[in-house]
């Protein structure tokens, strides 16, 4: 009795007051039972303090973990009422025609072509014909290059995730044939640059061409043609119409 | 020219800051993959090692004009791979690198094919399953498991047969008979085989009588 109250256990805590109450030399009377005494008849007591479960280090949630879903150590009030479930809904979304996306895909709305239809190619264009072209167009035809070869690689992916059948090879020959253009076009700019160079080098030995002129003047002709003037429009209709100024100069 | 520079003016510029390098080949493949947990804003793509986020927002935009708010982005490591099956060289290949980006519109992927006719499925499945069948049983065989054939499942028509036609001349339903006329010499050797044959019958019922 001599240790503090707080340090003893709750039963015997619980006994201790028992006791003390008796010491007290109040005497029970078992017909008329004062809020006290019902202390003294629960030998037993299911209050939350004494239920506390007891562990090593007083840690109330020890083996309680939301990583691996353990759930709660007690089973509480509401653990027999049934979870409600999430509905399968997923909202389908109206997609207009002009969504840039639809760039990966033959069509809009379409999800890849059919072997027959991924075989209905031309060949690629050759530098012969590439040659005339403006850089503009060369440009251009780059770019869709690679929109076709992300439209193909993409129809790939999707044939072998969605296990569709044959039709592998026929984007393969397709593909091949798409970056074949775009060697043609690298080819085509590489002479062109080659060309651009030379050039360059003749014209440096040309007296009638100053390279160093500021004023952009670059073409000094040291005499003026008279006769050229006549037949002049006839000839450089051809020149004028002509975008390319490296190409003129080849 | 004058009419593309007109037209890039003219269309509205994104809400994010576009870079200033500008690239004109570029030789890159992105390949735009489905991922059925997204929700239709949000689009997945296969790009190549070397691009950025902001490489992937760009392209989108000048490419294909989506406009894409976030891009988020790893990197998927590929198994071992053999070689050839032949060797032994095994070597890890290029990883990939995954890019999801938030779009300022919605997109829903189109529908998967109904009819999967024009890719010859049917053919198709039947290769693979046949592709599968062949691969397991060269490992069960590198494994040194290698079944009887007695105990395969599928066995040649000719030994189906020839097992049936077993069975029923064990159990006496055929008798069998190769159609030889035999020299009359070997009748006196047969017929005492058949008396031995019914005598060794007589006495395998008497004994079996005289059990019960």
């Amino acid at each position: 009795m001599a240790a503090a109250p707080s340090a003893l256990r709750a039963s015997s805590g619980c006994a201790s007051r028992l006791g003390s109450s008796l010491r007290n030399g109040s005497r029970p009377s078992f017909f008329f039972l004062p809020a006290t005494a019902s202390m003294r008849a629960a030998t037993f007591s299911t209050t939350a303090p004494q239920c506390k479960r007891k562990t090593k280090d007083s840690n109330k949630r020890r083996g309680v973990s939301s990583l691996y879903g353990s759930g709660p150590r007690e089973p509480l009030s509401v653990s027999d009422a049934p979870l409600p479930k999430p509905v399968e809904f997923k909202p389908k979304i109206e997609v207009d025609e002009s969504h840039g996306l639809w760039g990966f895909f033959p069509a809009p709305g379409k999800l890849l072509l059919t072997p027959k239809e991924t075989e209905e190619h031309g060949r690629a264009w050759t530098v012969e014909e590439l040659r005339r072209k403006s850089w503009e167009d060369l440009h251009a035809l780059w770019w869709k290059c690679c929109k076709e070869r992300n439209m193909l690689a993409t129809a790939r992916e999707e044939l072998l995730r969605g296990k569709f059948g044959f039709g592998e090879r026929e984007i393969g020959t397709r593909d091949d044939e798409v970056t074949k253009t775009m060697r043609a076009i690298k080819h085509t700019l590489t002479e062109r640059f080659y060309t651009w160079q030379d050039a360059v080098e003749v014209a440096k030995s040309d007296p009638e061409i100053n390279l160093e002129a500021g004023d952009g003047q670059v073409y000094t002709p040291s005499a003026y043609e008279e006769a050229y003037d006549d037949i002049a429009p006839e000839e450089e209709a051809p020149r004028s119409t002509d975008k390319e100024p490296k190409e003129t100069v080849r | 020219m004058a009419e593309a520079v007109k037209a890039a003016a003219a269309r509205q510029l994104p809400a994010f800051k576009l870079g200033k390098k500008q690239v004109f080949l570029p030789n890159h493949v992105i390949t735009m993959l489905r991922k059925e947990h997204l929700p239709p804003n949000e689009a997945c793509f296969k790009v190549p090692l070397r691009f950025t986020k902001f490489d992937l927002r760009d392209y989108l935009w000048n490419l294909y004009g989506v406009e894409v708010t976030t891009v988020r982005s790893y990197v998927k490591q590929q198994p071992l791979t053999q070689r050839s099956t032949s060797s032994r060289s095994w070597y890890r290949p290029q990883p990939h690198k995954i890019m999801t980006v938030e779009l300022a519109k919605p997109f829903q992927w189109p529908d998967a094919p109904a009819d999967l006719e024009p890719w010859s499925n049917d053919l198709w499945r039947m290769r693979e399953e046949t592709i599968e069948q062949r691969n397991e049983e060269q490992l069960a065989r590198q494994r040194m498991q290698i079944p009887l054939k007695s105990q395969q499942q599928t066995l040649p028509k000719e030994r189906q047969q020839l097992g049936e036609l077993a069975k029923k001349m064990l159990s006496g339903e055929v008798k069998w008979e190769n159609n030889v006329v035999l020299d009359p010499r070997w009748d006196k050797i047969l017929g005492r085989e058949k008396a031995g044959k019914s005598t060794e019958t007589t006495t395998t019922t008497t004994t079996t009588t005289t059990s019960s």
